[in-house]
């Protein structure tokens, strides 16, 4: 499998060696679609999801095709090309980060998804198991434990290990994926800027060097760097004409500094999470102890000690999460990490800008139009309707009303006739 | 000699206490090797067995298509009896996860056990929100979708009022629309709904205050993902991932047990996009500033008294709600008009109203009998 980030070479090479008009392979997608979608009695739905994948990655890659060729012809000096790679780059890696809150919807299936969820959850068992197991050893030997036995086991437990384990059970930063998208991203940001240091005859380079190593360090940097970036470059960029590259670096380095204000609240976050964990832990081999020391001959099995270390890091998570602290960071890194998310979509929309491509910006535009008049047009089918039935209800109360009235003049009809013969 | 076989006795219960306890550890505690394989073989049946299974199926309680506008659809079950109960019931689920909650299976189906009783049941879905339902407001879906719902099945039974039953989010819309619009509700019935936003006893509450839901909103691309509130879900009890996907392999042989796992599996799963416009209105208004209760919410054009809710309410919360702590559902008899009001505190979780043994043996013939005596 191609990583994602290879993906223009790989069309390229694909769509050279297959010598194929995107038309032609446009119309190959449509036959294997029909064919993926024809009922196979002998498939279950496993196998019609797999070909529908399928057809569905064919299509993105002679979608991809398509995009390259009209690359080529409308932009001359073929940058926009190497940009929209570069930047591909960047929004692989932070979707590889994030995972699918980030990317496309796909079709999912449900057993795959449960039996995903189990392997994930089994692993984390064994991670616990290797954990308690050799404490458990010691505490199962049928005396009563030392004095300093949680000081020992304390030591020799691997705190790197547990907070790994908690980490993936409670959620946090995977560090390889964080260091991934600064690279994508550093390495887009040099692009960009040397595209614009050409433009300004190398005034931007010159001015800059004052600030040197400044994009190639920032995986090293602190959250101030970041500011410091903004601060160096922002006289610089005035200089500069508008211009697409101008707008995407600045869209970069607005990014650069929500990603950098991101990962410290992702730590932070991360930090007291470890905490509690750990703190929760000590709590367990307490308890542990105790049980051994007021019972020697009590067997303590893993699964006895894994729902004790539940029980109390449960109640112990949730304090946290119900925390201010918390609350406040959570509520801080979720609306950075979606800013950033909005940033990358105003880049695509300027890397796309060249193709005959309607960008998300003016269907929204559209949807506004469309909402507004559903809204009219629900409204005057709810006056109607409200009408009809008030009619409706009039002529039913009508219609009884001179029922009633029929049911009653014949009763009055025959009281007058009666009355003179009571006379 | 003497002096060895009192040494000997001496040592005798010791040392078989060890070794009873050697032989305890090893049958109990098995190494490492042994576990991975222990572990590996329930995995490698658990694939086996899943990979068998063709179809979960939810929502299985036969009903037809009556309405549509838009995404939005609104069922009438089917029933093989005329209904006992004349006024029809109208069921507004929640906006987050669908309505297949209340006809999980057959055996746990909150609609079906209505159905048995005598009710003739409308239920709206309110259908998967993309990124062209941005604009739908609280006013759209209260006004607009759930008007339209009331209306069709006015004008098709000629009546002048339905009854509602909303759950979840779905009755704090029911209750708004009810105080805007009481002239069309017979009854209402609500379950587990957030009504009192102060308490901030649940999670979701205590996080929803330092939320910038616009900007969070807006840079989504205006709408709320499902999978985003999924993940808060998850955080509400950290360990119960843990706990039922560890459990899980361990119960493939019980068939029944499995399957009922993967229904419950596929129904949470299932989390749509939330609409933008409607969801900050129900953050920023209702989880901020608990706008309801104050008489001070705006639904479009109508502020929301809840005075006007004049109507028979039955008010249903669950003792072990952790999504909507009881302290939430329980105040709406301070602030409604109503003079006929009950409570009812069912004993379990907010899942467990809908799939509990107690929802079908208790709650649900508690409803109908409660609707009946009002109809």
């Amino acid at each position: 499998m191609n990583k994602p980030y290879n993906f223009f070479e790989y069309w390229m090479k694909d769509l050279k060696e297959q010598s194929k008009t995107p038309m032609q392979a446009y119309q190959e997608f449509m036959q294997n679609m029909m064919q993926s979608s024809k009922p196979k009695e002998e498939a279950g739905s496993q196998e019609f999801f797999q070909e529908m994948m399928k057809a569905q990655v064919e299509m993105g890659k002679m979608w991809f095709q398509g995009v390259q060729t009209i690359f080529e012809t409308l932009a001359p000096q073929k940058k926009e090309a190497s940009m929209f790679d570069s930047w591909s780059k960047m929004y692989a890696a932070w979707n590889n980060q994030f995972g699918k809150p980030f990317t496309e919807q796909y079709t999912r299936n449900d057993i795959v998804e449960t039996f995903k969820n189990i392997m994930t959850f089994s692993q984390n068992y064994m991670q616990l198991y290797q954990l308690f197991q050799p404490i458990l050893e010691q505490l199962n030997i049928g005396k009563k434990p030392k004095r300093n036995a949680l000081q020992e086991f304390w030591e020799n437990i691997s705190l790197d290990k547990y907070n790994e384990i908690a980490s993936q059970i409670f959620g946090g930063m995977v560090p390889k994926q964080s260091e991934s998208f600064l690279k994508q991203i550093a390495d887009f940001s040099q692009q960009l800027f040397d595209e614009l240091n050409q433009q300004t005859g190398g005034t931007l380079g010159k001015a800059l060097e004052s600030v040197p190593n400044l994009i190639h360090n920032l995986q090293a940097t602190q959250y101030q760097a970041f500011s410091k970036l903004q601060k160096a470059i922002s006289p610089f960029l005035k200089m500069i004409p508008d211009s697409k590259e101008k707008q995407l670096l600045e869209l970069n380095i607005q990014l650069q500094d929500d990603y950098a204000f991101y990962y410290i609240k992702s730590n932070e976050m991360q930090s007291l999470v470890q905490k509690t964990a750990q703190k929760a832990l000590e709590k367990t081999l307490k308890e542990l102890i105790e049980k051994v020391r007021n019972n020697p001959e009590h067997i303590i099995t893993f699964e006895e000690a894994t729902n004790l270390w539940m029980d109390i890091a449960e109640p112990m998570m949730i304090e946290l999460y119900r925390s201010e602290p918390f609350g406040k960071l959570q509520a801080e890194a979720l609306a950075t990490s979606t800013a950033i998310k909005n940033r990358f979509e105003k880049q695509m929309e300027l890397l796309l800008e060249p193709l005959p491509i309607a960008p998300r910006s003016e269907i929204d535009e559209l949807n506004a139009t469309i909402h507004e008049l559903r809204r009219k047009v629900r409204n005057l089918e709810n006056e109607l309707s409200r009408q009809q039935l008030n009619q409706a209800l009039q002529n039913t109360e009508i219609k009884s009303v001179s029922e009633q009235q029929e049911e009653k003049t014949p009763e009055k009809q025959k009281k007058t006739r009666g009355r003179p013969k009571k006379i | 000699m003497m002096l060895d076989k009192k040494i000997c006795n001496l040592m005798k219960e010791p040392i078989n206490k060890a070794l009873n306890a050697k032989y305890m550890i090893q049958q109990q505690m098995l190494s490492l090797a042994d576990k991975y394989q222990e572990r590996t073989e329930k995995l490698a049946k658990s694939y086996h067995i899943l990979s068998e299974i063709k179809e979960i199926d939810i929502g299985t309680a036969p009903k037809d298509l009556v309405w549509k506008d838009g995404k939005i659809s609104l069922f009438r079950y089917q029933r093989a009896t005329p209904a006992s109960i004349k006024t029809p019931l109208l069921i507004c689920y929640a906006l987050v996860n669908k309505q297949d909650m209340m006809d999980l299976q057959p055996d746990r189906s909150v609609i079906r056990k209505f159905l048995d009783l005598g009710l003739d049941v409308y239920i709206i879905d309110w259908g998967y929100v993309t990124r062209a339902d941005r604009y739908t407001s609280m006013d759209d879906y209260i006004n607009g979708y759930l008007n339209g719902c009331v209306e069709y099945i006015r004008r098709t039974h000629q009546i002048e009022k339905v009854n509602l039953l909303g759950v979840c989010q779905g009755g704090t819309f029911s209750v708004i629309y009810s105080a805007i619009h009481p002239e069309k509700i017979k009854n209402l019935v609500v379950m587990v709904a957030p009504i009192d936003f102060s308490n901030k006893e649940g999670l979701l509450f205590q996080w929803s205050t330092y939320l910038n839901v616009d900007e969070i909103i807006e840079n989504n691309g205006g709408i709320m993902p499902g999978e985003l509130l999924n993940i808060g879900f998850d955080m509400l009890k950290p360990m119960s991932k843990l706990r039922k996907y560890t459990s899980v392999v361990d119960m493939m042989d019980d068939e029944d047990k499995l399957m009922n796992f993967l229904r419950m599996e596929k129904w949470v799963a299932n989390s749509p996009d939330q609409a933008g416009e409607c969801f900050k209105q129900f953050i920023k208004d209702l989880y901020q500033e608990n706008k309801l209760i104050k008489n001070e919410l705006v639904v479009g054009n109508h502020k929301v008294n809840m005075k006007n809710i004049t109507m028979p309410i039955l008010n249903i919360y669950a003792e072990s709600d952790h999504l909507v702590p009881p302290p939430c559902s329980i105040p709406l008899e301070k602030y409604v008009g109503s003079k006929d009001i009950q409570t009812y505190k069912f004993p379990g979780g907010h899942i467990g109203v809908f799939v509990g043994a107690r929802s079908q043996k208790e709650l649900a013939p508690t409803i109908v009998n409660w609707l009946k005596e009002r109809d």
